[in-house]
């Protein structure tokens, strides 16, 4: 039945109840009051006695003749009416339809009876004060309003239970509702709506009391292996066996809620980077006890990120946000907790404002390009140079590619940059042509470039509208960026070989070096990553590493170029072992083209008096 | 040993005062004094209401508000009313 229906049937319920008792009442004393005149009659009769031996007689009795209408007084020796005349008068005042009734004479009332015989009438007369319709009719309404009040008053209070039971089913029906819109039914714990209010309330009293305040948000890393490879039933109870121990190593005031998936999310009242830290390393100890679901033990390894109010945030979204952030940044160290780092944060302010600023770097002339000179090792000439793109930002300063490159690519804005650096390279290299100088500019390409199939037709044009041989321009390319797509970035690399430009792998060693890619791909120039050439010279290693290096690109007829050439040592190691080119702090660091023509005169200058 | 039933009270501030008012004029009018009212059943009925007011004024619980789940006592923390 329905809550209206059930209602609506109590209210009425009570209501006939009430009506009911009130007419039963009512009938009731209506015949209570009936009686009530036999018994003042009876009562009369009984007090009006013969005085001799109690006998109890009326006061008259007239017999009357229905032919004659003649009327024969009786009167017992005690009767209370003397005047016989008056009595006379009394009678025949009578109604004579009537059997009884009541007739008032000389302020006094008289209960009357006749009684019918076949030839006469006998009327009895009985005074009686006592007999009242007045005080009849007052009683019977008295009795009437406050057995009425009475029940009103039990009805009220029927009502009163009965709206009260049903307000608690109520409201026990809505603490379920309730209970189930804030709490995740899997765990149990708050849900990230409940966790919102509390961490609001949190916030509130942080503010008042001027206590810090810790947010953690925790997810379990390869969660989603367990769950595609095990099923869903290993999931969930790993999932609440986890909620059990973060609610285990909490104190009564934090609260653990599961903000969905795999992610929960724990927010700490007074808690400062001491205690925070303190209970983080407490979860993770926790978290390491494996979890056996049915006959297996899994590992549920929970990566911890941390946020405080006020440093990071005042409200529960900038905290949420950024515990979110330093959690993705545990996540990548591996290290099981991390605190929020405003640097880190790919949407701090400060990247935002870089972002709004990229679009337009190019058209507002805000990117330059550096070059870094390429020492051929064989005959120590320069034969090139790598072009490195910087941003120069009106409040930022001279940004290098690490600063926005990634924040480009990440909002498409890399093509932009990358067709800047194209025509500039192309440019610069025309530039130097034109002034006698035989250099071959390198240029980076990123992995969203190698998607771009209209990058060489480009290309091409530039190189045309410069006349620049396609040999005077080299691509560089990181074997990762042509592993995201690797059809199409081999295509894109095979059109660009077949216009004449040389291609070269960046960072050799450093990423998957498939051989097999490597055959495919058809670069001319392998580039050994700076970490091996750095430490060559202490670490016996990385010199045999970079000697095979060296030694494959040579058997597979590929040139090799070492980064990274920091010192004088380096640079003689690398010539013993046979690498063809060098690039490198010790021989230049970047350097404008300008700079770079000075560097170039000198470095002749130099290298003339030495042969000499 | 002994199992105390501690009772809460539910009946305060005017509904209390309200309840002793009449309470004690319907004890009156029931039991005390006939002037008002000559009819002893009704009389005896209003008195019997009036002492069950007076009753519950006095131990300030009132049980049909317990069941109904209101209170009149200055706290507000549950019930309303």
């Amino acid at each position: 039945m329905s809550l209206r229906m059930r209602v609506l049937t109590a209210l009425l319920g009570v209501t006939l109840l009430a009506l009911l008792t009130y007419a039963l009442l009512a009938f009731w004393m209506i015949r209570d009051g009936q009686q009530a005149q036999v018994f003042t009659v009876l009562a009369e009769l009984a007090r009006h006695t013969d005085g001799e031996n109690d006998m109890p007689l009326p006061d008259a009795v007239v017999r009357i003749d229905r032919r004659t209408h003649r009327l024969d007084l009786v009167r017992p020796e005690n009767s209370r009416i003397r005047d016989d005349s008056r009595l006379r008068r009394l009678v025949q005042s009578l109604p004579t339809d009537a059997d009884r009734g009541i007739v008032q004479d000389a302020g006094h009332r008289y209960f009357w009876v006749r009684l019918r015989r076949t030839d006469d009438d006998l009327v009895l007369l009985l005074r009686a004060d006592g007999l009242d319709n007045q005080t009849l009719q007052r009683t019977l309404r008295t009795r009437l309003i406050v057995s009425g009040l009475a029940v009103l008053w039990v009805a009220v209070w029927i009502a009163l239970i009965l709206s009260g039971t049903i307000v608690r089913r109520l409201e026990r029906q809505q603490d379920i509702l309730r209970h189930q819109a804030l709490h995740d039914q899997l765990t149990g714990l708050p849900n990230r709506a409940l966790l919102t209010d509390r961490l609001e309330t949190a916030l509130h009293q942080a503010e008042r009391n001027g206590k810090p305040l810790a947010l953690f948000v925790i997810d379990l890393d390869r969660f989603k292996e367990i769950n595609d490879t095990l099923g869903h039933h290993f999931g969930d109870a790993l999932l609440k066996e986890v909620g059990q121990r973060l609610r285990g190593v909490l104190r009564e005031t934090d609260t653990v809620a599961r903000l969905g998936g795999d992610e929960f999310a724990i927010v700490l009242p007074e808690a400062g980077p001491e205690a925070a830290l303190f209970c983080a390393r407490r979860i993770l100890e926790a978290c390491s006890d494996p979890i056996q679901v049915d006959n297996l033990l899994l590992k549920a390894q929970p990566s911890i990120g941390i946020a405080f109010h006020p440093e990071h945030g005042r409200n529960s979204d900038a905290l949420l946000r950024h515990a979110d952030v330093a959690m993705y940044h545990a996540k990548r160290k591996g290290s099981g907790f991390a605190i929020y780092e405003q640097h880190a944060d790919p949407h701090n302010l400060r990247r935002l404002t870089m972002l709004n600023d990229l679009e337009s770097a190019a058209s507002r002339n805000q990117l330059r390009l550096m070059f870094q000179p390429q020492l051929d090792l064989r005959d120590s000439r320069i034969v090139g140079a790598e072009a490195l793109v910087r941003w120069q930002h009106p409040e930022l300063g001279l940004l290098s590619p690490a600063d926005f490159i990634e924040l480009a690519e990440q909002h498409g804005l890399i093509g932009g940059i990358t067709n800047w650096v194209l025509a500039e390279a192309v440019r610069q290299a025309a530039e130097w042509r034109d002034r006698g100088l035989d250099l071959c500019i390198t240029v980076n390409l990123s992995a969203h470039d190698l998607q771009d199939s209209a990058l060489p037709d480009r290309l091409q044009k530039l190189l045309e509208e410069h006349r620049l041989p396609p040999d005077r321009i080299e691509i560089e390319i990181t074997e990762s960026a042509v592993m995201r797509d690797f059809d199409r970035g081999l295509r894109i690399c095979h059109r660009l070989a077949e216009q004449g430009i040389r291609i070269a792998i960046d960072d050799f060693g450093a990423g998957m070096s498939s051989l097999r890619y490597l055959r495919q791909l058809p670069a001319e120039i392998l580039k050994i990553d700076r970490s091996f050439v750095i430490d060559m010279a202490e670490d016996e290693n990385n010199a045999i590493i970079v000697r095979s290096i060296v030694d494959l690109s040579h058997n597979i007829g590929r040139r090799v170029v070492a980064e990274g050439v920091q010192d004088p040592d380096a640079l003689l190691v690398l010539q013993v072992l046979g690498c063809d080119l060098a690039q490198g702090y010790f021989i230049s660091p970047p350097c404008d083209a300008a700079e770079l023509l000075d560097w170039l005169r000198r470095y002749e200058q130099q290298l003339r008096r030495q042969r000499a | 040993m002994r199992k105390r039933i501690t009772i809460r009270p539910n009946v305060g501030g005017i509904d209390r005062m309200l309840r002793f008012l009449i309470g004690i004029l319907l004890f009156y009018a029931g039991f005390l004094d006939d002037r008002y009212l000559f009819d002893a059943f009704s009389a005896r009925l209003l008195g019997v209401m009036g002492t069950i007011l007076l009753l519950t004024a006095i131990f300030r619980y009132c049980p049909a508000y317990s069941l109904a789940r209101i209170d009149t006592t200055q706290r507000r923390d549950r019930g309303e009313g």
